[in-house]
């Protein structure tokens, strides 16, 4: 019966979204359709009916309901109760059920927001609404997640065993916060074109950018996270398409996140904040796309059928010419006479603009190329990973110096000449930096240092702005410093600290693989690293064999680490379970593989690394996540 | 210069960095493009010049040989097995570890160096993630097992 009130509930939310469809299609009457108590009423209603669907299917997963496609699929009466609940969107018709739930828990935020421009809320709700009128309508006719397959299989076949695991319980989640806090921010962004009149909509756009980008950026941390030590290749990113689908949104929110300070500062470039808002989330939909379509090879397809699509895109279509339409409409409003000098704060942050655009621009050609050229060129074809990193070098080192300076630069104009004389302390400490970094030498190739010291500018240019702050106001609270500084310190800070940690790990990497036998002891860096057995562990839905090592660093004893193979009883898949010993210096990761017995001895396929600086770069998500959060409080509580 | 004349140069610098931009970027794609073929296209069609490819298909029941060889004092495992389109078949030799879904009678995708028209040395060794998921690229694999 449960299922049966699920698709029930998902039928009244299509229903009752419809309204705001034909909202939005007449909106051009003078006569309104709806008032704004009506809207705020659907938003209630969408996610009250929307949250009760997602309750029904959850509570489906929970009691092993196996006449339900989805949960045969997807789950086993075996499987540990938090990974029944994850369960509900380890798969393509829960996630895009979930997609639709935060969906209308944002319209419902949105609704419940003060809004001095009436016209303005009225607007926006009939778009988001529409939005959830075009997912919901998606998910009842493409991905039921409450369809019936008869008989009933006595079993499920279990959830991806990859996807068993605690990073898997947060990190969609995180990631459609993000992807979907794009669709209001697309909704202020095409109601403000919609209305004919000029409004004051830049404070109001504000929060939701910055909480989505929050988002996404925790999301991508956390995949990333998931996939270093749960995939067991010793890496943390792997220009996977989906990857590379996360990374466009995150550089025009990043974008957008810089020029909405001019726009809301000097009443500037409003035309071009539009328009990234706009493609923000267009690209948030073509990830969408790229994943659920299956017409990507990557780690994050599922299983699909085309219709889905062809749906998808039709969507896409859709969003992004009335988006583009109403803005070509639309621009003489809030163009602007005023140039930019290039040699100003403006100046440098429409750089960081160009910059970034540029970057999405190229992965996005590397991401579809392969798509492109199969549909017409018939050839079957994937762009390498060496692609991407030959690409994000030459367009990194610019953006590093812009962060560098542009903190420093005057509004309206400046002059480089008067600023290296204001920042003469900064360029000693750069030199200072940098020769001792060179003498440092973490004994890898030139360009390994080159990053490192440029990671360390940006730091100690951070660094530098605080404290120069700080010599304003002698007498120093935490509180008197103003969070606008604080919030870009910290996150560029960030930036170079994910620089220091992706370098080590990549560049300055050591692998070591062969056959190891039991005693034998492995040198990696300054570890002695002894393999004391394997034994026999059961869990409660798979049966492990887990390595034990001894790890040991100048005859002291350091930590004994187990990785792990697990054989998953219901579908019989293995995973590797790394084992992963972090200090600040590095991360001693080991994964084993097979037992092999040659001539009489016995010994086991191990893989060890020594991934220098790893855990710095998840110490930079989280910097760039608190920065961003500093800015969002500091936003909400000016609006109020 | 007048006004006008300065938003035309700006316009057309912006288009000439935009082009060239564009020219290394493709340039720089088609280095690092990865073809795939299947084992019938590399054995009829013996020109295949590209540097590094993807061959794909099912690996052949009972052709997984794995054997020890001793280089430098060090044990490097070397695996050998044969992938299959049901029509024509490639000797593959690797030596590193196999993927947890790596298993015989499944579909899985390599890519490295050709040898000759017959044999690849692989760099890597991809197999799918997902039971029921089917790359697109191994879609053929489904269509012929129905067939057969």
């Amino acid at each position: 019966m449960t299922a049966e009130f699920g698709i029930f509930f998902l039928v009244l939310t299509f229903v009752i979204s419809s309204l705001g469809f034909f909202s939005t299609i007449t909106s051009g009457n003078k006569k309104k359709f709806l008032t704004l108590i009506h809207h705020e009423k659907i938003s209630l209603l969408l996610f009250f009916f929307t949250i009760l669907s997602f309750f029904c299917l959850t509570y489906s997963f929970l009691i092993s309901d196996f006449s339900l496609n989805v949960v045969a699929k997807n789950s086993n009466s075996q499987l540990p109760t938090i990974y029944k609940i994850t369960g509900v969107w380890g798969n393509h018709e829960g996630s895009i059920l979930l997609w639709l739930l935060v969906m209308t828990f944002f319209g419902f935020l949105f609704s419940n927001s003060k809004i001095p421009d009436q016209n303005l809320k009225i607007q926006t709700l009939s778009v988001h609404n529409s939005l959830i009128f075009l997912v919901c309508t998606f998910v009842i006719f493409t991905s039921n997640p409450f369809e019936r397959s008869f008989p009933p299989p006595i079993e499920g076949s279990d959830l991806n065993p990859l996807l068993q695991d605690p990073g898997l319980i947060i990190h969609p989640p995180m990631l459609y916060l993000g992807y979907v806090g794009f669709s209001i921010v697309y909704s202020i962004s095409l109601a403000v074109l919609m209305l004919k009149k000029k409004t004051n909509f830049i404070e109001i756009l504000k929060p939701w950018v910055f909480m989505s980008w929050i988002f996404l950026t925790a999301g991508i941390g956390l995949g990333s996270w998931w996939a270093y030590y749960e995939l067991g290749w010793g890496g943390f990113w792997f220009w996977d398409p989906v990857e590379n689908a996360s990374l466009l949104p995150w550089l025009t929110a990043s974008a957008l996140i810089h020029t909405i300070m001019i726009s809301s500062k000097k009443n500037l470039l409003i035309n071009w904040t539009l328009l990234l808002s706009i493609i923000t989330f267009l690209l948030s939909l073509l990830g969408t796309f790229l994943v659920r379509s299956g017409v990507l090879v990557s780690v994050h397809a599922f299983a699909s059928d085309p219709t889905r699509g062809i749906f998808i895109l039709l969507m896409l279509i859709i969003v992004s010419f009335s988006g583009l339409f109403y803005f070509l409409r639309r621009t003489e409003l809030y163009s602007s006479k005023h140039q930019i000098k290039l040699v100003s704060r403006e100046g440098a942050i429409s750089l960081n603009n160009i910059f970034l655009i540029s970057l999405t621009f190229t992965i996005l050609i590397g991401t579809i190329y392969p798509l492109v050229s199969s549909i017409f060129f018939k050839s079957k074809i994937s762009v390498g990973a060496p692609f991407f990193n030959s690409i994000l070098t030459p367009v990194m080192v610019p953006m590093i110096f812009g962060m560098i300076i542009g903190p420093f630069l005057r509004w309206g104009n400046d002059d480089l000449l008067k600023l290296l004389n204001r920042l003469k302390i900064l360029v000693f400490l750069f030199l200072f930096s940098s020769i001792l970094l060179w003498y440092v030498n973490f004994g890898g190739p030139v360009i390994a240092i080159i990053f490192f010291i440029f990671a360390a500018w940006i730091i100690i240019a951070s660094l530098f702005e605080l404290t120069k702050f700080m010599n304003f106001k002698p007498k120093l609270r935490i509180n008197s410093l103003p969070a606008k500084y604080f919030s870009q310190s910290i996150s560029h800070i960030g930036i170079g600290l994910i620089i220091i940690g992706a370098t080590g790990s990549s560049i300055l990497k050591i692998e070591k693989i062969q056959f190891q036998e039991i005693g034998e002891i492995i040198k990696i860096n300054q570890y002695d690293v002894e393999f004391k057995g394997v034994k026999v562990v059961e869990g409660p839905n798979f049966l492990s064999q887990t390595g034990v090592f001894e790890v040991s660093k100048d005859d002291a004893h350091v930590i004994n680490l187990k990785p792990e193979k697990r054989f998953y009883n219901a579908n019989k898949q293995v995973t590797t379970e790394a084992a992963i010993y972090s200090t600040i210096f590095g991360d001693l990761y080991i994964a084993i593989g097979d037992k092999n017995s040659i001539k009489n001895s016995v010994s086991w396929t191990t893989r060890i690394w020594y991934n220098p600086f790893t855990i710095w770069i998840w110490l930079g998500v989280f910097s760039l996540v608190t920065g961003g959060l500093i800015s969002f409080f500091r936003v909400i509580k000016k609006k109020k | 210069m007048k006004a006008k004349n300065k938003r035309l140069f700006t316009l057309l610098s912006l288009m000439i960095i935009f082009f060239l931009g564009c020219t290394i970027l493709f340039k720089n794609l088609k280095n690092n493009l990865v073809f795939f073929f299947t084992p019938s296209e590399i054995i009829n069609k013996p020109n295949i010049t590209q540097n590094k490819i993807r061959v794909g298909g099912m690996v052949k029941k009972d052709s997984v040989v794995r054997e020890v060889v001793v280089k430098e004092e060090k044990q490097i495992q070397k695996i050998s097995f044969i992938i299959t389109d049901f029509k024509e078949e490639i000797s593959v030799f690797y030596s590193g570890i196999l993927p947890d879904l790596f298993k015989e009678g499944q579909g899985v995708v390599v890519e490295g160096k050709l040898i000759n028209n017959f044999s690849i040395n692989a760099e890597k060794v991809l197999a799918k993630h997902d039971e029921n998921y089917m790359p697109p690229e191994l879609e053929f694999l489904n269509t012929s097992k129905k067939r057969n």
